[in-house]
């Protein structure tokens, strides 16, 4: 089996028509060019305006491109898919869906919520949910519900994952938790997954490419590869090396 | 030493239950039931006396009494202690009006008619009051059906498609806020038959407010609902019936609420105006012969039936929105 997920951002730009009538035009990305491999972990980490939320955007198929070209496995991304899962900080489940109905809605959506009874009962059991399949999300903690958005879009097969700062609300223990239940999940898959955090020990913790943007003008400043033997240590001299370097790139300096 | 304690904890059990609040219906209904026994009626009526408010009385002051008493030995019923005020204030009104009217006909008989006598309407007119009421139901039924459904293809199509919003939106501001009975005039003279033409006007009256709220509910879904929806493989179809109606419907049943009640208000003055049957038309025909007791029977079926379908709703709707958290507050 050939391994998917390939992509490549070509020249991309993307502008924001002017907010008022006398203001001028956003440039909120300024020409990126990058390529992520099948299977990768790519975190995407900057200060706010640095327009990494825009790169992921695109990559979802949610905004279009002012200029360049995503691919992903060299199909051109024009809209968004089942093949590009998103998963956004606030976990958006349906409230009016119950937590078995809401990671059935894809197969759903697709006609065949029937036919795949048991894999959706397969993705709740692996997000640890079992038991609460006739639940509502508020009856589920932030957590909770997080894990349920994950496997409502694990349960499409997409060849790419996309998370926008998918544990800021979360309590840092709960953090934690879900970054080794995602590491986990990701042993049993190969989905190429691209995530946006403003979190620099949660880039190292779980990325193999870290992509640090700045702002104005928003590119693609740097790569830093964190070729860190894994299970990560946060506590490690070369993780906290890691950490000071990416600091160092987006001029935190201490 | 352990039966005591068993013996004390029951009697403090029953200390702690709200002996007089359980009995205060009941008190409230043997005071008003003793005026009525024991205060002769007025002079001035010449209408021969009948025994339906007595047996009224007497009917809830066994129910009520029976039940305070359960409580007292066995607990439970909270609703029925917590109501008990309500139920005792209401018969010690009745009780008072009773008084200004049958006993002391402090003001005119003729048009304020004694309980008995309403009584009496509801019990001697039964079967044709039904009649009324099945005929004023199915006035209703047609109205409210077709103004929810209109109501709901039209709130959807311009709360979803922004071209059917650009030819659709100004007809719907311009002609939803004119009181549907204003149309009663034209409504009578372009339908063949005064039935069609209140199933219009009540159609009418509903659909507004479940156009206009179904509309802003699709309106206020929020995007990354939509967007999630994207992400999932949804089309735009999908995107409506799976998401956009389901999302705006905490505020759809807002609008179904409103419409029923518009349509409670242009049934009734359909019926005083046009329509021959209907418990409108009734009570607007009891007026013109001044039966006014017929009237307050007529207004006692209403009332009771009209809450009655309300609370039907409140029932459906807590049903069917049972995912949203809490209590809803309206």
């Amino acid at each position: 089996m050939v391994a998917t997920g390939q992509i490549t951002f070509n020249n991309l730009r993307k502008v924001f028509p002017p907010r008022t009538e006398t203001g001028s035009p956003v440039e909120a990305l300024h020409h990126v060019n990058a390529e992520v491999q099948p299977g990768e972990f790519i975190a995407l980490i900057g200060p706010s305006g640095c327009g990494k939320s825009t790169l992921l955007r695109l990559l979802a198929g949610l905004e279009h491109p002012s200029q360049g070209k995503i691919l992903v496995d060299g199909d051109l991304v024009e809209r968004p898919s089942r093949e590009r899962g998103l998963v956004f900080q606030d976990p958006t489940l349906y409230p009016w869906l119950t937590i078995e109905q809401n990671v059935g809605l894809g197969p759903k959506l697709a006609g065949e919520y029937r036919e795949k009874r048991d894999l959706i009962q397969q993705f709740i059991d692996l997000v640890g949910l079992k038991g609460f399949e006739k639940n509502y999300p508020y009856e589920l903690s932030g957590g909770m519900q997080q894990r349920v958005a994950l496997a409502r879009t694990l349960i499409n097969y997409p060849k790419v994952l996309l998370f926008d700062e998918p544990f800021g609300a979360l309590d840092a223990f709960t953090r934690i938790k879900m970054h080794d239940e995602l590491l986990k999940i990701r042993e049993r898959t190969d989905i190429t997954m691209v995530m946006v955090t403003h979190d620099v020990e949660e880039a190292v913790y779980l990325a193999d490419r870290v992509f640090t943007m700045t702002p104005r003008p928003a590119i693609l400043k740097k790569i830093v590869n964190v070729n860190l033997p894994r299970p990560r240590r946060r506590d490690s001299q070369a993780f906290i090396e890691k950490k000071e370097e990416i600091l160092d790139i987006l001029n935190f300096t201490a | 030493m352990e039966k005591d304690s068993v013996y004390i904890k029951k009697i403090t059990r029953i200390k702690d239950r709200q002996i007089g609040r359980a009995y205060f219906a009941s008190i409230a209904i043997a005071i008003s039931l003793v005026a009525q026994l024991a205060i002769p009626k007025s002079d001035i009526l010449i209408t021969k006396s009948l025994p339906w408010y007595t047996w009224l009385l007497i009917i809830a002051l066994i129910i009520t009494t029976i039940l305070a008493t359960y409580y007292i030995f066995f607990g439970g019923l909270e609703k029925f202690v917590f109501k008990s005020y309500f139920i005792g204030a209401a018969f010690l009104a009745l009780g008072l009006y009773n008084l200004v009217t049958l006993k002391f006909a402090l003001i005119k008989p003729i048009f304020f008619p004694a309980p008995e006598t309403i009584i009496n309407v509801l019990i001697v007119d039964a079967g044709f009051l039904l009649k009324c009421l099945l005929h004023s139901a199915l006035l209703l039924a047609y109205g409210l059906g077709i103004g929810i459904i209109t109501g709901l293809a039209t709130g959807i199509l311009i709360g979803w498609y922004s071209s059917w919003n650009y030819w659709l939106e100004p007809l719907v501001k311009s002609i939803g806020p004119i009181p549907s009975t204003a149309f009663i005039p034209i409504a009578l003279s372009a339908f063949a038959t005064s039935f069609q033409a209140a199933v219009f006007l009540i159609a009418l009256a509903s659909w507004f407010p479940i156009t206009v709220l179904t509309q802003s509910g699709i309106v206020n879904v929020k995007k990354t609902f939509f967007e999630v929806a994207d992400t999932l493989g949804a089309t735009d179809f999908q995107k409506i019936f799976h998401v956009a109606v389901p999302g705006a419907l905490p505020n759809i049943f807002v609008g179904i609420f409103n419409g029923t009640c518009g349509a409670f208000l242009t049934l009734m003055s359909a019926e005083m105006i046009g329509v021959r049957y209907g418990i409108g038309w009734y009570i607007n025909w009891q007026r013109e012969i001044m039966s006014y007791a017929n009237v307050y029977a007529g207004l006692v079926v209403i009332a009771v039936s009209f809450s009655l379908m309300i609370a039907i709703l409140f029932k459906i709707r807590d049903y069917v929105l049972r995912w949203q958290k809490g209590i809803i507050k309206w």
